[in-house]
């Protein structure tokens, strides 16, 4: 149930990435606080493995290793998804001043044009990211359910 | 911070704290040794969260938090032992 739990909040936060403004600031702390606690899990453990304070054993080795790279891909999506973010956050500022009234149709055209790109590839940046970092947190259930057996 | 961040933490916690008791033929003698490692993965999850905390970026400037994340770096996996040397 605990696992069901975090996926599901995972999958929460992630989905309020699409949301208004408001909430912006909320979410890219939360999200970027995730990632980075389950860097410190993976970074801790392969510090206490180098040291010999956890049993230097193959399956341990792939337990972190697993944890660590979950870490890393999902830490490279959601930097993905800010320069997607801040692309279009530009584009959407390009977009106000070229489309003011009595400017040039084509002018305004283009610049709706490239927000609307932007607009998308962000989308798809976000599609891409939440199904990483829900991969992270299988990871993190993978090793839950792996480390009974393993005793 | 919102329940949902803490159910996460919980779980990454939880987590950590199963990482380090995954030892193979553990003896009861070393229960005391698994807790003090689990307490050092959660110290380390708490200094970051106060990092974090007092970090004063603008969480709602994408790109500010971008260079933050990118700082985090990245994670070096062990290496295998039995791996040939690379070249």
């Amino acid at each position: 149930m605990k696992r069901i739990g975090a996926i599901g909040a995972l999958v929460f936060v992630l989905a309020l990435a699409g949301c208004g403004a408001q909430n912006a600031v909320t979410v890219n702390r939360d999200i970027t606080t995730g990632i980075a606690d389950a860097g410190s899990v993976a970074g801790n453990a392969e510090q206490l493995y180098q040291a010999g304070s956890i049993k230097q054993t193959a399956g341990n080795r792939q337990l972190i290793n697993g944890l660590g790279n979950a870490y890393n891909v999902a830490r490279e999506s959601w930097i993905v998804v800010l320069n997607a973010e801040a692309a279009y956050n530009t584009a959407q500022t390009t977009q106000i001043t070229a489309c003011v009234p009595g400017a040039a149709a084509a002018t305004c055209s283009s610049a709706t044009a490239a927000a609307t790109t932007a607009r998308t590839q962000l989308t798809a940046a976000q599609v891409d990211m939440n199904a990483k970092v829900t991969a992270m947190a299988q990871q993190t259930a993978a090793v839950q359910a792996l480390a009974p057996a393993s005793k | 911070m919102s329940p949902e961040l803490l159910a996460l933490l919980e779980s990454l916690i939880s987590a950590g704290a199963q990482i380090l008791t995954a030892q193979k033929n553990k003896s009861a003698s070393t229960v005391g040794t698994d807790i003090q490692l689990a307490n050092q993965v959660v110290l380390g999850i708490l200094q970051k969260n106060a990092e974090i905390a007092g970090l004063t970026i603008d969480w709602n400037d994408p790109a500010a938090v971008a260079a933050y994340v990118q700082s985090l770096g990245a994670f070096v996996p062990i290496p295998d032992p039995a791996a040939p040397p690379a070249v």
